[in-house]
């Protein structure tokens, strides 16, 4: 089995399979390595993936309070680095963005070189789970002497290098640790049980559709409000697999009366109660359009919208009833 | 060598039980690992969701609701494995909320972060966006099929292209869009494999 990947392993094929045959060496060795590939790698990638171009993040002072936060999935105890990037600038002498992991409790700054179309950083940020699969990235920008500048914000999780090296992914164990894959030798079923674990943890590690934060006020940390005039405030668009269970998750507080976060397609309300502390709360589906269509042509899912009414009368309320700070959606 | 097609369908997975209640490994069950395994490495997408929502600044909105022209420059990123062998490229844009707007239009192409060197130089992948015009404003957006993704105005549907130094980099779709309001990059990395015979008898 490889350490790494350099170069890619064959697929194995199914109808080649017959029964009372033996597997041989190069059958079962590619089975393997595309097991420990796809443990490794599933989920990992860009997950946070935001920009603000017409109205960037400017900051001026030492230092901000907390201005976004995102909710990123920590995949397996081994998927424990997110590597950031930023696209900054300086209004006149320098100005840099700097991220924090909440359970990690790690952080990372990315200096401007005051080229703004010039992606930044790459700094490793570790991660750790909060207890719920998901860590929860901050992130507060600094400006002396003139603004301090956020264009984009790029986040990815490392996939594991060499999984072999880590004892489990999940619920999922790479093969070829411990005893080795015989060839031309019947299999056992308790390395058949293994491989069936492997292909469910495979299917179970959390991939992120969307990642979205808005900002914070600055100066007194508020948490932006949703207006009452608000119209459908956010087009989130997402792909989803087809039948596959997803999560969307707010984090939000309520205000002035009870109320519901609508979202459109799928259709499905959460309802937050006046006042409410903050907190993420999360919407799950896992039903295909009733007329088994999806939306989009490429077989995903569109939050075209997601607005709010009043809980009461199902209406635009008259008030303001919702601050929202951050939306993920996640899926297997 | 044969070629070996896999399908971005999920397959069933057999379940443990079959594997367990028996002391080999049977070549059923053995095809349904098969299976398995290759969706789960064989097909692998990057879901990069571009938000084209913007803050505005000095007020509580959390977007601004007016139309925006998004003809600024944007950047979508993603980071290939060291399998990936072609990438995939597809754009999935909402229009303005005027009714009978002009239907998006999206120019892109793909560069390599580390040198800003770009894939494919020369090609403008996309413009003029399949659309339709939709009055349910405000309750919908307009939203309009797939861009195309080859030569200019040529072709509809997503481009596939083919990777070779680009494996295990991070790449970014540079892109620029008129007259839409929301715009989804979506990218997914394919790897296309060979095999040889692989069971003895």
């Amino acid at each position: 089995m490889a350490l790494d990947y350099s170069t890619p392993p064959d697929l194995p094929v199914a109808s080649d399979v017959l029964p009372t045959q033996y597997i041989a060496e190069g059958a079962i060795d590619d089975i393997a390595n595309c097991q420990n590939y796809a443990l490794a790698h599933i989920g990992t990638g860009v997950v946070i993936q935001q920009e603000w171009p017409e109205d960037p993040i400017q900051y001026t002072g030492a230092l901000s309070g907390v201005l976004t936060k995102w909710r990123v999935p920590v995949i397996t105890g081994q998927h424990v680095v997110l590597r950031l990037h930023a696209r900054l600038d300086h209004a006149v002498t320098a100005g840099d963005v700097r991220f924090y992991s909440a359970t990690a409790a790690d952080s990372v700054t990315i200096a401007s070189i005051g080229d703004p179309t010039s992606l930044e950083g790459g700094l490793d940020l570790d991660i750790d789970d909060s207890g719920d699969g998901f860590e929860y990235i901050t992130m507060k920008v600094s400006g002396t002497d003139g603004a301090g500048i956020v264009y984009q914000v790029v986040g990815e999780i490392i996939a594991v290098a060499s999984p072999l090296a880590a004892a489990a992914l999940g619920d999922g164990e790479p093969l070829g640790r411990g005893a080795s894959l015989a060839p031309d030798r019947a299999l056992d079923a308790g390395r058949g049980a293994r491989m069936v674990r492997n292909i469910a943890q495979g299917n179970d590690q959390t991939r992120t559709m969307a990642c979205w934060s808005t900002v914070r006020t600055a100066d007194s940390g508020n948490i932006p409000t949703w207006p009452s005039y608000g119209l459908r405030a956010i087009g989130l668009s997402a792909n989803r697999g087809v039948a596959a269970e997803y999560t969307a998750a707010f984090l939000c507080s309520g205000k002035a009366a009870d109320a519901d976060i609508y979202v459109d397609d799928p259709q499905r309300t959460l309802t937050v109660a006046a006042a409410a502390a903050e907190d993420w709360r999360t919407l799950t589906d896992t039903q295909a359009r009733p007329d088994g269509a999806l939306t989009s042509p490429d077989g995903s899912m569109v939050l075209r919208h997601i607005d709010v009414r009043d809980a009461a009368t199902n209406s635009v309320p008259a008030t303001t009833v919702v601050g929202l700070l951050a939306v993920t959606v996640t899926g297997p | 060598m044969t070629a070996v097609v896999v399908t971005p369908i999920p397959v069933s997975a057999p379940a443990v039980e079959q594997v367990a209640a028996l002391v080999l490994v049977t070549g059923g069950v053995m095809a349904h690992i098969i299976r398995g395994t290759q969706h789960l490495a064989a097909f692998r997408v990057l879901r990069v969701t571009q938000h084209q929502l913007d803050y505005d600044e000095g007020s509580d909105l959390l977007v601004d609701q007016s139309p925006q022209g998004l003809s600024s420059t944007n950047w979508s990123y993603f980071r290939t494995t060291s399998r990936a062998r072609r990438l995939w490229v597809g754009f999935w844009a909402q229009g303005t909320y005027a009714s009978g707007g002009d239907a998006p239009t999206i120019e892109a192409r793909i560069i390599r972060v580390s040198d800003g060197t770009e894939i494919d130089p020369g090609v403008i992948w996309s413009r003029g966006l399949v659309g339709h015009a939709d009055d349910t404003f405000p309750l919908m957006f307009l939203h309009t099929g797939w861009a195309s993704v080859d030569a200019p105005g040529a072709q509809t549907g997503p481009r596939l292209f083919d990777l070779d130094e680009e494996q295990d980099e991070l790449l970014a779709v540079e892109w620029t869009c008129t007259d839409a309001r929301l715009v989804r990059v979506t990218l997914a990395e394919v790897f296309e494999a060979t095999t040889t015979a692989a069971f003895a008898p």
